[in-house]
């Protein structure tokens, strides 16, 4: 785990103050995974997007140590503009938000309480207006 | 997403309450989800216009 500057500048270029892409460098296992992640996803959607969300709730229902959740949250995190395009999934992810990610808000780890707000926008937040929802691409995240 | 008003509520006082955590990054990605919520919002905008001045004042001091 970064520590918290350096885990900053992962996600934000120091020059422009704009999310660079941290998964273009290839050379970090968390970049590789989502670039695999959000290629199989969009390229095999029928095949994997469900089934993989089923193992993102199999391991967060376990409630694992911090890290393995950590790890789950980024998955989900990464696949949320799929699930805000698919129609019953979409529906469901508020109750996904309120039971998994939100008590991580009070976590006594900080990249845990720090995952938690870059999870909201990737769903588009609590959005009424519906604005954001999917506009995300799988690319942010937090690494 | 239609989310339910006190769900968002929740959640808009555990994003803002995230910019006076411990971490740096805690409180970058706090006040960048903030705005977006402010900006899609409403009711969050509403809730946040009263003590805006706090607020910038927490945002010119992040480091």
């Amino acid at each position: 785990m970064l520590p918290p500057i350096d885990s900053l500048s992962v996600d934000f270029s120091a020059n422009t103050g704009s999310v660079i892409d941290e998964y273009e460098n290839y050379s970090s296992p968390v970049a590789a995974a989502t670039t695999f992640l959000c290629q199989l996803v969009s390229s095999r959607t029928k095949v994997t997007f469900l089934s993989i969300l089923g193992f993102v709730d199999g391991v967060l229902d376990a409630r694992p140590a911090s890290p393995q959740r950590f790890g789950a949250l980024n998955m989900l995190s990464a696949l949320a503009p799929f699930a805000m395009r698919h129609p019953d999934v979409k529906r469901k992810m508020e109750d996904v938000t309120m039971k998994y990610v939100f008590p991580e808000f009070t976590s006594h780890e900080g990249y845990m309480r720090a995952v938690v707000s870059p999870f909201l926008l990737s769903v588009g937040g609590f959005c009424r207006s519906n604005k954001h929802a999917g506009k995300r691409s799988c690319r942010r995240g937090s690494a | 997403m239609k989310g339910s008003p006190q769900n968002l509520s929740k959640v808009f006082r555990a994003v803002a309450a995230g910019l006076d955590d411990s971490e740096l990054p805690v409180r970058v990605h706090a006040a960048l989800t903030l705005t977006e919520m402010v900006a899609a919002d409403e009711t969050v905008k509403a809730a946040v216009s009263p003590q805006v001045g706090k607020v910038i004042q927490g945002l010119t001091q992040m480091h």
